[in-house]
């Protein structure tokens, strides 16, 4: 992932530009993950709605609305993994420095998170 | 959509005289282990907030799987591959529907953590710090967590006796109190950590079972998936309509605006439940609960896939005849494709059997345990430490366990009570609430500014009173073969979820009362809710 950032004077911490700030960035991929699945469930919506258009034969014995049931995971599956891919990770060092305010935190009282794990 | 009946068999003897011995000795074995297991997970921790919330030191990874966990339920693990079995594209799309859910859950994840509370209380509250408010979020939680409480309870005491090969009343009602007290003991001494770790084992078990049943299936059909589907269509119960809308037999007639209610009750109430919440909370950080959350939709993607072909190849080995005969949903269509890929006689297929019987178990321990904690959970922490004298820590851990207990207790009771009706609505009652009563308001607080206490309380119970009295007039309850009375007629409302009406009117009523003046309602709160919601 690449964090748009101007050089750092010596010493000192990289200065990010303007709207790139990881809440930014994962915002922007927040809006595209919704976007990329709103689309097709908007039209299984449609689809679901109709028994002539669910029924269409696209191959064999398989329907239409059961091809774009099965294209809705798809797409669910790999937007999920693009967006943790392209979301920010709480374990890059730009993150350490972009979002300090996201490391553990419990609620009064709570053990903060310690140990690292799977 | 998914409408999880229970299993209404009549005489049915899937396992056989000669497997019952084995399936029923190995299960049982099974179970004890699994309770001696629970008993080592129970925790001795005195401090309130490492009970419900593990102390966030769950690793995001962990705490994904038991995220996917929580959708592994034994009412989802017979009733959508039911479903599928008997009612093909109509089953289908409900599933799908069940796992875009998890895209809304992983859209709020992070801003969920980073509120830094973890009932539906503590979230209601951003917005709206006082007693209201938390006392709202206590009715919403126990309304949208008795009714499916009830539903597992009897799922499970149902499916008990299917295995023993007794399907009279008296059988069912004893298995459902017998599985009700065994989930119960695990209940009272659980926590989130507990509950976690057995989720975390659930998942794999699950998937191997679902994946090894549905490898047989297809070994049945020379290892053709479009051989297998071919003969689910053939013996379904309507050929020619089978992938295509319309079969499901509870909204036929009911028209495509009663199509778009049920996705939206599916997906925005399916992401909503409040032990789902519960569990995002606890994630170490925003970002965890956001990565937790990728991790269980993609395992639950996985879960669904198999779900769904297991249906398919219930459909084809057994016949959605047969499996119609023994219950009108289908619900029966896991434990007969078990038991239908080898003849009687075979030790693969008393192994089969009992492996699901096994995860069946698996569902019912994790999911009536996970539903009460997180019900007594927001009992303890939104109501009763909230009264004139606040309890001691000490306190708070006695009033979880009891309120556990007194959960578990009143829903094995609601459960045997209501055992001879039709209970699928409950269900979906249960998720319409969560759709209108969470959903609004979680948006309002994170996005919109301008929310305050009374546009919260109008959304909450506004959208409670819809679902209810929309519920009470729809075909689910009177007017129609399926409703609860099915001689009432009093079915004014035409569709059989309320989202279609509920969820838009919840999120006017939540705008109406915000902007309703006087305006300085809220103001003190408004500036602290929209720090908490910028994350």
């Amino acid at each position: 992932m690449r964090f748009p950032s101007t050089p750092a004077p010596p010493g000192g911490p990289p200065v990010p530009r303007h709207g790139a700030s990881p809440d930014g960035i994962d915002r922007r991929v927040g809006r595209a993950f919704l976007a990329a699945n709103t689309v097709p469930l908007a039209i299984g919506v449609v689809l679901s709605c109709s028994t002539a258009l669910t029924g269409t034969r696209v191959y064999g014995r398989l329907t239409l609305g059961v091809v774009w049931g099965a294209l809705q995971l798809g797409v669910f599956l790999v937007s999920v993994w693009w967006h943790e891919a392209r979301s920010v990770r709480p374990d890059t060092p730009a993150e350490r420095f972009f979002a300090p305010e996201d490391l553990p935190t419990g609620t009064a009282g709570t053990s903060p998170a310690r140990e690292r794990g799977w | 959509m998914t409408a999880p009946l229970l299993l209404s068999a009549g005489a049915l003897d899937p396992v056989g005289s000669a497997a019952r011995g084995p399936v029923i000795t190995t299960f049982l074995v099974f179970i004890g282990l699994c309770l001696l297991w629970v008993f080592t997970l129970a925790s001795q921790d005195e401090h309130p907030e490492r009970l419900h919330t593990a102390g966030r030191s769950l690793p995001p990874v962990f705490n994904g799987v038991a995220l996917a966990g929580e959708y592994i339920t034994v009412v989802t693990l017979f009733a959508v591959s039911g479903a599928i079995a008997l009612f093909g594209y109509d089953g289908f799309t409900s599933a799908v529907d069940s796992v875009i859910a998890l895209g809304v859950l992983l859209l709020l994840a992070k801003r969920i953590r980073d509120s830094g509370q973890y009932t539906l209380g503590g979230l209601f509250s951003l917005r709206a710090p006082g007693r209201e408010a938390r006392t709202a979020a206590a009715v919403v939680t126990l309304v949208i967590t008795v009714p499916v409480l009830m539903v597992q309870l009897r799922a499970a005491g149902i499916s008990a006796a299917l295995l023993i090969g007794m399907s009279s009343d008296t059988a069912q009602v004893a298995c459902t109190v017998l599985m009700g007290c065994l989930v119960a003991c695990f209940a009272a001494v659980a926590d989130l950590r507990g509950t976690s770790f057995v989720q975390v084992v659930k998942v794999p078990v699950t998937l191997v079972a679902l994946a090894v049943v549905t490898l047989l299936a297809l070994r049945k059909f020379s290892w053709s998936p479009g051989g297998l589907l071919d003969a689910a269509v053939q013996q379904s119960i309507a050929p020619d309509g089978y992938l295509s809308r319309g079969l499901w037999a509870h909204t036929v007639g009911l028209g495509p605006l009663n199509t778009i209610s049920d996705h939206i009750v599916v997906i925005l109430g399916m992401a909503m439940m409040p032990h789902l919440i519960l569990r995002v909370a606890a994630s170490r950080c925003g970002r965890a609960a956001r990565r937790s959350t990728s991790i269980a939709a993609g395992l639950t993607t996985i879960f669904y896939l198999l779900l769904i072909t297991t249906g398919f190849a219930a459909a084809a080995v057994v016949g959605s005849g047969q499996i119609s005969a023994v219950d009108a949903n289908g619900q029966a269509a896991p434990i007969l494709l078990a038991s239908g890929l080898f003849g009687y006689g075979s030790t693969t297929r008393v192994v089969i059997i009992t492996l699901v019987a096994c995860v069946a178990f698996l569902a019912v321990l994790t999911a009536v345990s996970s539903i009460t904690f997180t019900a007594a959970v927001s009992v303890t922490r939104d109501v009763l430490t909230r009264t004139g004298r606040p309890l001691t820590d000490t306190g708070q851990v006695w009033a979880l366990r009891s309120t556990v207990v007194a959960l578990c207790l009143g829903g094995l009771v609601l459960s045997t009570a209501v055992h001879s009706y039709p209970v699928e609505f409950l269900v979906t009652f249960s998720l319409g609430v969560a759709a209108t009563c969470v959903f609004p308001v979680l948006v309002y607080s994170f996005f919109w500014p301008g929310f305050n206490r009374r546009g919260l309380l109008w959304s909450v119970y506004g959208g409670l009173l819809l679902c209810t009295v929309l519920t009470i007039f729809s075909p689910t309850v009177s007017g129609s073969a399926y409703a609860l009375w099915p001689d009432a007629s009093f079915d004014w409302y035409p569709f059989h979820t309320t989202g279609l009406i509920s969820v838009p009117a919840a999120f006017l009523l939540g705008w109406l009362g915000s902007t309703r003046p006087p305006a300085q309602i809220g103001q003190g709160s408004r500036r602290t809710a929209h720090e908490y919601a910028k994350g």
